[in-house]
This record gives C-alpha cells, sequence and structure tokens, in this order.
C-alpha cells in the first residue's frame, strides 16, 4: 500500500501508453483480417482462386477421404502424372 | 573488452570450416537443381506500385533520420567540430587519405602525392565531399542537396538520378564522422541501395505522372475503361503502334533484396542474442530501464510486470526474431505453388533430396564438434545433436504429408465445424509462416519498442520495410479500400465530389499486360554444364587460397569463372537476336523476364555474389570459425563497404547492459573554478519526460565514455574539441583543463525490483551512483586542444601564435615512401611462401 501511495502520476503514464498501443493493435489486427477476407474472396489473392478444397469434403464418400489414382488430394491431376 | 581466447574452439575451427563449406556447396548444389525457380524468382518483372510506396515512405525517414541530427551538424561534420578535416581524413579513411597532404608543414603540402595516391583515394570506400570541404557553409550546401535530392526522389522526379545523388550524399555526411552512428544508420545505408537499384519511379511519381500526361495527349495511353483497361495493348492492324500501359513492369529483384535483407537482420540478431540475460528472459526488463532511451519511466510497471509479462515478452522477441525469416520460406512457397513449375526429373529430384538431406546431417555435425567446447544446455552431445536432427526430419517429413495428404479438420474441441478445414502446404504458408502472422508480429515488436523507448528512426526505417513485402495488386487494392471507406465516410455535398470510380470502388488499375510484346519471353538459359562450371570455379578458388596461398589473388578464379559465364551468355543472347524475334508470350500469364538473356546473367550472377558476400560477412565472431572467418571476410568486405551494404546485428546482444552509464564533463577554467557542462540525463534538464524528440546526444556519450562497445580514442578527441569549443564561445580563451568523468549505476535485478518496490531515477543515482574520471585533458599541450587561426579568423577572435597550436603531424610522406619498399618486400616474402606451399602441395600429390 505505502508503494502504492508513492506512485507519481508520471509513474502510471506507462499503463496508459501500453494500454492505448495494445487497443490500437487490437484495432488494427481486426481491420486487416477483414481485409484480407474481402481482398481473397474478391480473388485478390490468387491462392483464393485454387478449387476449394473444402468443398467437396462437407459430406464425403469415405473412400474419396485419399486421392483416387491420379489425381492429388485437391481433384487436380499433378503434372507429369498419367491420368 | 578483452577476453581469454577458447583455445579448444580455435583448434576446431579448421574443422568447422570444412563442415561449413560442405553445407554451402550442398546449399548451392540444391538451388542449382531448382535453378529455373531459383532465375524466375529474382529476375522476372513485376507490378511496380510495391516497391513505389516503399520508395516514399521510406525517404521520408530517411530524410527524418539525417535531420534528427540537426542539433550536431556543426559539431559532427564539420571543421569545427569534434574532428577536424585532417582529424577525420585520419579516423575514419585512414588508409584512404595515406598518400594526402594535409598542409601541416612545408615538406608536406596539401593534396595527394602522386597517381598512385589518387587511385588509392579512388578505390573508396569512403567517398565524402566532406573531406574536402567541411566548413560550416560548405556542410550546409551539402545538406541542403541532400535534403533537395531526397524530397525529389521521395515525390520520385528523375528518380533514378536523384536516388543515386541522395545515396551519395547521405553517405558523404555519414562517412565524414561515425560517433553517431547507431544500428539505424546501418539499416537506412543497406536499404537505401536496394531502393536506388530499383526502377521505383514507375509508380506513384512524378516520372509517371508526366509520362502518362505526355502519352495521353498523344493518344498513347491505354486507360481503364478504354482499349487495354490501362495494362496496355500490344500493336495490331487496326493499332499499329499499340498503346502504353499506366504501370510498366520493373524487375522485381531489388524488392525480393529488401525482403531477404530484412529477414537477414532479424536472423542474425536473434541468434546472437545467445546471453543468460535473453535466456532468463530479462533483455526487456534492462533494455526498457535504460534512462537513455524510455519515453516515460517504466520502474513502476517493471516492478509490477519485470518477472512475468516482460520475461513472456521478451520471449516472444527471441522467437520471433530467429523464426520471421520463415515468412520467406513461405512467400517463395506459395509462389512455387503458383506459378506451377513442370516437376523435375527423378534423377533432380533425388539429388536434391540427398543434397536437403545432406544439409541437415552436416549441420548436426557441425553441433556435434562444436558442442563440447561451447557453453550450451545441460545435455548430452548426443542428445541436442538427435533433436536438432529428429527437429529437421520431422519438419521435413511433415511437409511431405502436407503435401500429399493435408490435414483435414472436422472438429475443434469437440465441436463440429460448419465445413471441414484443409490444412495443407498453402494453408500452413498463409496461417503459421505467412505475412498475415509474421508481418503483424513484426509491426508490434516495432510498434512497442517505438511507444516505449526513443531510438531514433530504427523503428520508422523497419517498418518502412514492410511494404517491400506487399505485391504491387495488394497495394492499389489496400489504396482503393481506403479511399472508397474514407468517402462513405464524408458529408453528402462532399462525397459527390469524389471521383466515381473511387466512390463505386472500381477494381484497380492493372499492371502491365505480361504477355504485351515489349517484355522478354524467351527461353534461353546457361546451360547445366554452365552452371556445374560456375560451381566447380567459385570451388576452386577457394581450395586454392586454403591448400596453396599463391601470391597472386585467388578471386582471379571466380573473375575468370564469371568471364567465362557472360561470355556465353552474351554469345546467346546475340544468337537469340540474330535468329528470330522474341519468343511469343507463354499463354499462362507468368511474369516474364526482367531482362534478355545477357541482362540475366549479369544480375544473376550480382545476386549470387552479394548474398554469397553477405552471408560471409555476417558469420558470428566466434573461436570456433576464427582461423578462416577473418581470411573469407576480407575477400568479400571492400566489395559490402563501397556498395555501403557491410553490416552488422548485434543490437543488445549477447546481453543487453545491466548499468545506466553518464557522462560528464567538467571544465576547470583559467581561474580555476569547475564547470560541468550537464549534457547527460543525470542533469534534470536532459531528462524531459514524455521524451518525445529523439537524440543522438545520449548515443555518442555512451559510446565515448564506455557505456558500450568502441574504441577509447573518442574520449581524447571530445576532450579536445571542449577545450576548442569554449575557447570559441569565451573570446578565444582556452580553459585549464577538461574532465570526462564515467557516471553509472547499477540496475535492480528484476526481483530486487519486485521484492523492494519500484525506484525513482535520481533517487537510485544519488544513492548507488559511482563516478570515475575517465579522461583529463590539459588544453595547452593536449594535441589539438586549441581553437586553430583559421577557425578565430571566422569568427574574429583574436589570434595565436602558431607555435601554441599542437598539430597532429602524421608523417604521410615519409610513410607513404616507406609503404612502397614495404610493399615489395611483403610481396616478396607472399611469393616465397608461395612457392613453399606449392612445392609441399606437389610433394603430397607425388607421395
Amino acid at each position: 500500500m505505502a508503494l502504492l501511495l508513492a506512485v507519481r502520476p508520471i509513474d502510471l503514464a506507462i499503463f496508459f501508453t501500453l494500454g492505448g498501443l495494445w487497443l490500437f493493435g487490437l484495432g488494427f489486427i481486426v481491420v486487416l483480417y477483414r481485409w484480407i477476407r474481402r481482398f481473397e474472396a474478391e480473388g485478390g489473392d490468387p491462392d483464393a482462386l485454387r478449387p476449394a478444397p473444402v468443398a467437396a469434403k462437407t459430406t464425403p464418400p469415405a473412400t474419396r477421404l485419399r486421392p483416387a489414382r491420379g489425381e492429388d488430394f485437391n481433384g487436380r491431376q499433378p503434372a507429369g502424372q498419367r491420368a | 573488452m578483452s577476453r581469454e581466447p577458447n583455445y579448444e574452439a580455435i583448434a576446431l575451427s579448421p574443422t568447422i570450416g570444412w563442415l561449413l563449406l560442405a553445407a554451402a556447396v550442398c546449399a548451392v548444389l540444391l538451388f542449382a537443381i531448382h535453378h529455373e525457380k531459383w532465375r524466375r524468382w529474382w529476375l522476372t518483372a513485376e507490378d511496380p506500385r510495391g516497391i513505389a510506396v516503399f520508395r516514399v515512405v521510406f525517404t521520408f525517414f530517411v530524410i527524418c533520420n539525417i535531420n534528427g541530427m540537426w542539433e550536431f551538424f556543426g559539431y559532427l561534420y564539420t571543421d569545427e567540430g569534434v574532428f577536424t578535416t585532417d582529424a577525420a581524413r585520419q579516423m575514419f579513411a585512414g588508409a584512404q587519405f595515406a598518400g594526402y597532404g594535409d598542409g601541416l608543414t612545408p615538406d608536406d603540402p596539401e593534396g595527394f602525392y602522386d597517381a598512385a595516391a589518387w587511385w588509392q583515394f579512388l578505390r573508396g570506400p569512403k567517398y565524402s565531399l566532406l573531406y574536402f570541404w567541411d566548413s560550416p557553409t560548405a556542410f550546409w550546401i551539402h545538406l541542403w542537396a541532400f535534403e533537395i535530392a531526397a524530397v525529389m526522389l521521395m515525390i520520385g522526379f528523375r528518380t533514378r538520378l536523384f536516388g543515386v545523388l541522395t545515396w551519395f550524399l547521405m553517405n558523404g555526411i555519414l562517412a565524414r564522422n561515425h560517433l553517431a552512428w547507431e544500428g539505424t544508420e546501418v539499416v537506412f545505408r543497406c536499404m537505401l541501395v536496394y531502393l536506388v537499384l530499383a526502377r521505383s519511379g514507375h509508380a506513384y511519381s512524378v516520372d509517371n505522372w508526366l509520362r502518362c500526361r505526355k502519352l495521353r495527349r498523344q493518344g498513347k495511353l491505354s486507360e481503364p475503361g478504354g482499349p487495354g483497361g490501362g495494362a496496355g495493348l500490344a500493336p495490331s492492324a487496326a493499332d499499329p503502334e499499340g498503346l502504353e500501359p499506366i504501370y510498366r513492369l520493373i524487375p522485381s529483384w531489388p524488392r525480393k533484396l529488401i525482403m531477404l535483407q530484412l529477414a537477414t537482420i532479424y536472423l542474425t540478431t536473434g541468434t546472437l542474442k545467445t546471453g543468460g540475460v535473453w535466456m532468463h528472459g530479462d533483455a526487456l526488463y534492462y533494455a526498457l530501464n535504460l534512462d537513455h532511451f524510455y519515453r516515460v519511466p517504466p520502474q513502476y510497471l517493471a516492478s509490477l510486470a519485470g518477472t512475468t509479462v516482460f520475461r513472456a515478452m521478451t520471449w516472444a522477441v527471441k522467437v520471433g526474431q530467429i523464426g520471421f525469416s520463415a515468412v520467406l520460406f513461405g512467400l517463395v512457397a506459395r509462389w512455387i505453388m503458383r506459378e506451377k513449375f513442370a516437376p523435375l526429373s527423378p534423377f533432380a529430384q533425388w539429388s536434391a533430396r540427398l543434397c536437403f538431406a545432406a544439409l541437415i546431417g552436416l549441420s548436426t555435425a557441425i553441433i556435434y564438434v562444436a558442442y563440447p567446447v561451447h557453453v550450451t544446455p545441460k545435455i548430452p552431445v548426443q542428445a541436442f545433436a538427435s533433436l536438432w536432427f529428429g527437429l529437421w526430419i520431422g519438419l521435413w517429413l511433415l511437409w511431405l504429408r502436407l503435401g500429399r495428404k493435408p490435414f483435414v479438420i472436422r472438429r475443434v474441441f469437440g465441436l463440429k465445424l460448419d465445413r471441414a478445414r484443409v490444412i495443407d502446404r498453402a494453408w500452413v504458408c498463409r496461417w503459421v509462416l505467412g505475412r498475415r502472422v509474421l508481418l503483424v508480429w513484426h509491426l508490434a515488436f516495432h510498434a512497442h519498442i517505438f511507444t516505449l523507448m526513443n531510438v531514433g528512426q530504427f523503428q520508422t526505417g523497419m517498418m518502412a520495410c514492410t511494404f517491400a513485402f506487399l505485391e504491387g495488386r495488394e497495394i492499389a487494392s489496400i489504396f482503393r479500400d481506403v479511399a472508397w471507406r474514407v468517402s462513405t465516410l464524408l458529408p453528402a455535398p462532399l462525397a459527390r465530389r469524389v471521383p466515381a470510380r473511387i466512390r463505386e470502388r472500381a477494381p484497380i488499375i492493372p499492371a502491365a499486360d505480361p504477355t504485351l510484346p515489349r517484355h522478354h519471353h524467351d527461353r534461353e538459359t546457361l546451360p547445366t554444364w554452365a552452371l556445374g562450371l560456375a560451381i566447380a570455379g567459385i570451388l576452386a578458388g577457394v581450395l586454392v587460397r586454403i591448400e596453396l596461398a599463391p601470391s597472386w589473388d585467388y578471386r582471379l578464379i571466380w573473375l575468370a569463372t564469371a568471364l567465362i559465364l557472360i561470355a556465353l551468355a552474351a554469345t546467346r543472347a546475340w544468337r537469340l537476336r540474330r535468329g528470330k524475334a522474341d519468343a511469343p508470350a507463354p499463354p499462362d500469364g507468368r511474369a516474364p523476364w526482367a531482362y534478355g538473356p545477357l541482362g540475366r546473367a549479369l544480375i544473376g550472377g550480382l545476386i549470387v555474389w552479394h548474398l554469397g558476400a553477405v552471408m560471409i560477412w555476417l558469420m558470428p565472431a566466434k573461436d570456433c570459425v576464427s582461423t578462416f572467418r577473418s581470411d573469407a571476410r576480407r575477400a568479400v568486405a571492400h566489395y559490402l563497404a563501397v556498395t555501403t551494404t557491410s553490416q552488422g546485428w548485434g543490437m543488445f546482444a549477447p546481453n543487453p547492459p545491466r548499468h545506466n552509464v553518464f557522462m560528464k564533463v567538467l571544465v576547470t577554467d583559467q581561474n580555476g573554478d569547475v564547470w560541468d557542462m550537464r549534457r547527460d540525463v543525470y542533469a534534470e534538464e536532459k531528462r524531459p519526460i514524455p521524451w518525445i524528440w529523439n537524440t543522438r546526444e545520449r548515443k555518442m556519450n555512451r559510446r565515448i565514455i564506455g557505456g558500450e562497445a568502441g574504441p577509447k580514442t573518442y574520449r581524447k578527441w571530445y576532450a579536445r574539441w571542449q577545450c576548442r569549443q569554449w575557447a570559441l564561445e569565451h573570446g578565444g580563451e582556452a580553459p585549464f583543463k577538461v574532465e570526462l568523468v564515467k557516471v553509472s549505476y547499477r540496475i535492480p535485478t528484476p526481483e530486487q525490483l519486485r521484492e523492494q518496490g519500484y525506484y525513482i531515477m535520481a533517487e537510485r543515482l544519488a544513492a548507488h551512483g559511482h563516478e570515475s574520471v575517465s579522461y583529463t585533458a590539459r588544453c595547452d599541450r593536449e594535441v589539438m586542444g586549441q581553437l586553430p587561426n583559421f577557425i578565430r579568423a571566422r569568427h574574429d577572435l583574436p589570434l595565436i601564435d602558431e607555435d601554441e597550436y599542437r598539430a597532429w603531424h602524421k608523417h604521410r610522406p615519409r610513410k607513404w615512401a616507406e609503404r612502397h619498399e614495404h610493399e615489395a618486400k611483403r610481396k616478396a616474402r607472399r611469393e616465397q611462401k608461395a612457392a613453399e606451399r606449392w612445392a609441399e602441395a606437389m610433394a603430397r600429390t607425388g607421395q
């Protein structure tokens, strides 16, 4: 308690500094990740143009858990492999 | 600080050297097997908007960094400062000015002695006009030239010209005096070179604006909504000239070098932080409690969080710095997946696997050999080496699994997901090794330092590099979305005035169409045997140096190899030009080459050389590499110095300081009165809270008085300057003496602070501080401790007898003459030694 009473206002400034930074950082991350999702959804990210591998996996037949012969897991025919 | 050499480690050094060489060969072979990916990564063209934003932001901070030293311009960079012209030449560019007379004595006229002396200067690496003209007026002319050039670079007017001028003039200022240098200067020097090499003026620049305006008037510009949509149009029967794109493609390698450089900075500084303070998690605590750095007092928070949150943050920094470079792996892996390269032949695939396995094995062998003679974790060497080996094999197998049979996640903590998630290579590259994770860590790290501590423009320069990780279309999309969001927030009357493209969130303007015939699409490549020749040539140079140590420069072998390869590339380029027009663009939409075959060979070779040079240079200064490190560094030192890319990243490594150290300057005048100049934060007026604007004074004080590593010679020069400066400010009357006092106090440990509570800096200094005189200068006796007559005349002060001025005689004419004799003798010795080694080698071969 004695230590707490001895605190000067300037000693508490770092709490506001750090707290402000973390709040700003949190807001920045939220905005950034929302932007990334939107960017990818609109096809800005070439990776997002790949066939979505998850769509076919919602109700998969048991045999489809492994790629069929001649296909990789994403349903594409790997280059150089016989179909 | 001297330390006892680790002789056992030194004895192991040759073994470590051979293992490292073998590992380097494996790494080079691995890249050679994947040469198509390597050359497409480095040598293709790209959207210019990524590097253009980097140019604007980074150059702004280049200006801020130089202007941040404004209080000390005269002190640092003029002949009235701490180093007079001749002293600066000798201190910072002594070798370059070995054949230059100072004009202090009749037998030593000012100027270069002969042509060899000129050549000695021109070899560099310190090219500064301030070594010749450094009166206050001359400095201000130099400074204004820099400011104008940098602003022109920032806005992109005559970008390449002003880029080179900015680089030359900034380094001209910095090379004149190293006293104020921080890691900041190294960051700005390195990154600015890469920026100057980029065609960054092709977007967001006055240059491109003027170009587009001119083309628009001529009806030759492809615009959004028109033919080509802004991406340019190939010539056709209807339009024989075609249309020019708004954003021409530029070589991508400078931007990629910036990315690699940032990753290198992190990896180097992370691995050098090996001290006990870092391992114990107390580095942040000590760094934050350095009175020279914090913006607001941290002691109260440190007493609460010093042993908990601060430790977690310290380890997050340590792990993050080492792990950040994985962002490059993520970037490259995603790029390779996108580019859909033809698979390697089975032989090449197995060769690549063998090289990677050999790399793992060799790194394990290095650990196994070096472990017993180093401070290590308390586990047996076999266990540690096995862990290392197992880690890499595990990562390799995991990567293979992600490619062949990705993980499918349907439930998390027992909860069924709305749809199954596939964890494959692309997912890992986005969400574990991706920019969205590691660049956010990078920004968070620097934002914390910038908010809590004041270390000038280091953070801003590093954060500016974030833009180099963004591609042009990403930058354009961010700008488009920010502008659109702002437009939605404007009141209706204002919003109506916003251009329709912004209000409607129109698609971004594309960069130049990669299929335009102006781009290079040829399929020329150096044959496989040429890559083998290149590797053999480099290896031959190294082996000749090690085994034969010839009297001639062994790097001639590298030069000869490079010339053969360039000749080969030139021949192929000539054949291509003579044979037929450039090949048509492939239909896959891949980026075109940035250059033709010869340009690719030249720039590709330069990149390989540069990467090798930086890697060699950053080899840590450990005893276990001591027998070859300096020789290896010597091979690349001059190149790195001239290109201003020599670097070192041991910030707060291996440990941060645990003492607060200040410099007190006491001046005793001719009446015997002692004056405290109060130039450090022990004086209350030098300790503004919150501390907003940075000053280099604190850094210079630490360096001069021994608060951090650095030569002790700075002390005498500072004391001499204080003698002169006092005279300048007191009607020409010099003081009797100047004393430099080291003031310090130990920072309590985090545990002590937790138990005893926080402290107030001034009270702790008064109670626990130590003072010791580090240097005393008698101004009348000290070399260059007197204000010279040319400065007295400049300020209308009474002149002194020339005998009273104690000049620094460097005896250069005599030394320059002796130098030629010594060189001849040294050459003869080297030749004799080489002949003996050669004979030994022949004898060994005979056996």
